[in-house]
C-alpha cells in the first residue's frame, strides 16, 4: 500500500504540477482572472496576499513535500478555497481537498538551478505558473462535485 | 559538501538559535501555547545540527574499509557479516520515503546494534533512544549535485568514506555511559 500511495501519489502530484505551468519567455505578471480571480479576492483578501501566504507557507515547510491551493467542497454550500499541504508524495485529495494549484518543495524540484536558495526558486515558479490551466483545473473539479441543488 | 556545510547545516544553527531564543521567551511568560508551538522548530533544527555534526566526523576522505576490534565483534553477534549490516543499513537508507536518514544504532537496553532511519531531521537518540554511531543523510540535498535522482549510486559510494575510527569512538562511548 505505502509502494502505491508513493509512486501512485508521485504520479499525480507531477501530473496536476505540470498541468499548471506553461513558459513564461518575456518574464510576464501573471495573475488569475475572472472566477478564480475573484474567488481568491473573496478568501483573501486580494491576489497579493494570497501570493504572500503561499509563499510564506511554501518558504518555511519543512521536509519534502507540497503547498497547494484547494477547492473544499466538504462545506454545507458551494465550495472555498484553501492552501494545505502534503507531506512525501501524498495527494490532497486523501484530505478531501480537491487541488488547483501546487508547487514541488521536494529539494530536487530546484536543487540543481538554486541549490538551497528555495526563495529564488519559488519566485521564478509564480512566473511560470499558468492561471488559464489553473482554471481549467477548478472548472473540472467543480463540475465533479455539483451539488444536487444545481 | 560544501554548500551542505556552509549553508544547509549553518541554517540549521541560526534556526535552531531563534528558536531557542523564542522558547526561553516563552518559558519565562508562561506562554505553554508557544512553548508547545516551537517544539516542532526545535526539532527540526536541533535534529538538523545534531545530525550533521555527526555526519561531519563520520566521514573522512581516508575512509573506508571495514571496522575493527570491539565495533567488528558487536557487527558479527548482530549481523552475523560486515557485508550483511552493510546490505541492509544501504537498503533502509535507500527505502526512505522523502526527506531522512539512515542509522546504525546502538541499544542502551540490550548493548546491541540495529539499522534504523528517520524521517526529516528528526534526531536519532531524541526520538527513538538508541544512540546514533553512523548517519547516512538522505536529504537530496546531500546528493543531488553529484548524483541527481540516483539515490542507490550515492549510498553505495559513502561507505567509502567512512570513517570507523570515529564510528567505533562513538561505540565505546554509548558501550560506557
Amino acid at each position: 500500500m505505502k509502494a502505491i500511495k508513493n509512486n501512485g501519489g508521485g504520479y499525480l502530484n507531477h501530473a496536476l504540477y505540470w498541468t499548471v505551468l506553461a513558459p513564461n519567455p518575456n518574464n510576464e505578471y501573471r495573475h488569475p482572472e475572472g472566477k478564480i480571480a475573484e474567488d481568491i479576492m473573496n478568501t483573501f483578501g486580494n491576489f497579493s496576499i494570497f501570493k504572500n501566504i503561499f509563499t510564506d507557507v511554501s518558504s518555511s515547510y519543512f521536509g519534502s513535500g507540497y503547498v497547494w491551493l484547494c477547492r473544499d467542497f466538504n462545506i454545507g454550500h458551494g465550495s472555498h478555497l484553501m492552501i494545505a499541504t502534503t507531506a512525501n508524495q501524498d495527494f490532497p485529495l486523501s484530505e478531501g481537498l480537491h487541488p488547483i494549484l501546487g508547487i514541488d518543495l521536494w529539494e530536487h524540484a530546484y536543487y540543481l538551478k538554486h541549490q538551497n536558495a528555495r526563495a529564488a526558486y519559488i519566485d521564478d515558479w509564480w512566473h511560470v505558473v499558468s492561471w488559464d490551466a489553473v482554471a481549467q483545473l477548478d472548472k473540472w473539479w467543480s463540475k465533479r462535485n455539483m451539488h444536487d441543488e444545481l | 559538501m560544501q554548500l551542505h556545510h556552509s549553508k544547509h547545516h549553518q541554517t540549521y544553527v541560526n534556526n535552531l538559535n531563534a528558536a531557542e531564543e523564542q522558547l526561553g521567551e516563552a518559558l519565562q511568560q508562561g506562554n505553554v501555547t508557544k512553548v508547545v508551538a516551537l517544539q516542532q522548530a526545535i526539532k527540526f533544527n536541533g535534529g538538523g545540527h545534531i545530525n550533521h555534526s555527526i555526519f561531519w566526523k563520520n566521514l573522512s576522505s581516508e575512509g573506508g574499509g571495514q571496522p575493527s576490534a570491539d565495533l567488528m565483534d558487536q557487527i558479527h553477534i548482530d549481523f552475523g557479516t560486515f557485508e550483511n549490516m552493510q546490505n541492509q543499513m544501504t537498503a533502509a537508507t535507500v527505502a526512505v520515503q522523502g526527506s531522512g536518514w539512515g542509522w546504525l544504532g546502538y541499544s542502551k537496553q540490550n548493548g546491541g546494534l540495529r539499522v534504523l532511519a528517520c524521517a526529516n531531521q528528526d534526531p536519532l537518540e531524541g526520538t527513538t533512544g538508541f544512540v546514533p554511531l553512523l548517519g547516512i543523510d538522505v536529504w537530496e540535498h546531500a546528493y543531488y549535485l553529484q548524483y541527481k535522482n540516483v539515490r542507490p549510486d550515492y549510498v553505495k559510494a559513502i561507505w567509502n568514506v567512512v570513517n570507523w575510527k570515529d564510528v567505533q569512538e562513538r561505540f565505546v562511548t554509548a558501550r560506557q555511559s
